[in-house]
């Protein structure tokens, strides 16, 4: 890995809590003494912040989607059970027509 | 489902499991925004805010849930409610005083990253799929890199590894260009 790889690596490191005392207090100097260090590590901490907050909105978007779909063919919506209980009652109503007719 | 099942379900990052449990809610949360005089949109959109909202602070592992996960829950919506109905009527701030003040920082929070962060978010969603896919593997569905490695058909943990770093060097040298430059 080149430097800025193992940086970012090193970054990460920091972020997820992976380094133990001594490197934590060497990373923080780092932050304290290098101010471009420190907002590359604003950059990746916010970066991958939002890269979550858009998975989560994705996966929000979709089972609110199936939500309205389940709930538009589902007994519950009045719509959906009146259109149903009108499709069978013609149903029915052919049903017995043919068989009178086929009777006659 | 247990609440507990629920927050653990959402701390071990299988969002959408606990997501779907969650809409349990909405039927209550859309009647409520109804007689409010809101329309479904709205319902709509308060619900997925307040699920953003109320995701963020059960992930934090310090957060104490004193109640009920849909009193919880249900209060966010009422308070994001309360923001549309004050900004839609112009009502008086002290004509719907609300009580939670945890909420309401949470809410304003919210709002101000959205805002903060709507450009970086586009640019972000733009770059390659495979390195969005990675990232979010790795940081929101919490996986390990060998799982990854496995699901992306790549070589090695090492390779997926190095994908990954790469893919975080190509997000914040975009990030650093939008957001970066006026941080």
């Amino acid at each position: 890995m080149n430097q800025e790889l193992e940086e970012i690596k090193n970054i990460e490191d920091y972020l997820l809590e992976r380094l133990n005392e001594k490197e934590k207090a060497a990373f923080k100097e780092k932050m304290l003494k290098e101010p471009d260090f420190a907002r590359r590590v604003e950059t990746q901490r916010v970066v991958v912040k939002r890269i979550q907050q858009i998975a989560l909105k994705q996966s929000i978007k979709k089972v609110h989607r199936s939500f309205l779909i389940k709930r538009k063919f589902s007994f519950k919506n009045n719509v959906f059970r009146y259109t149903f209980n009108i499709v069978l009652t013609i149903i029915a109503i052919a049903l017995v027509a043919y068989a009178i007719w086929l009777n006659s | 489902m247990s609440d507990q099942k629920i927050i653990d379900l959402i701390r071990k990052g299988k969002h959408s499991t606990a997501i779907a449990k969650l809409y349990k809610i909405y039927p209550a949360v859309e009647s409520h925004i109804l007689a409010s005089g809101g329309n479904e949109t709205d319902a709509q959109d308060i619900f997925q805010d307040a699920l953003l909202i109320f995701i963020k602070k059960i992930s934090n592992f310090d957060f104490w849930l004193s109640s009920s996960i849909s009193t919880f829950l249900f209060g966010i919506c009422k308070n994001l409610n309360y923001e549309r109905m004050r900004k839609s009527m112009k009502k008086k701030s002290n004509e719907l005083q609300l009580q939670d003040e945890d909420i309401t920082n949470s809410i304003e929070l919210f709002v101000e990253e959205e805002k903060k962060y709507k450009e970086l978010d586009e640019v972000l969603v733009k770059i390659d799929k495979k390195c969005l896919k990675i990232l979010q593997m790795f940081y929101y569905q919490k996986l390990s890199m060998k799982v990854i490695a496995e699901n992306l058909g790549l070589k090695s943990e090492t390779s997926a590894k190095t994908k990954k770093y790469k893919c975080l060097e190509k997000a914040r040298k975009l990030a650093s260009k939008t957001w970066g430059s006026t941080n």
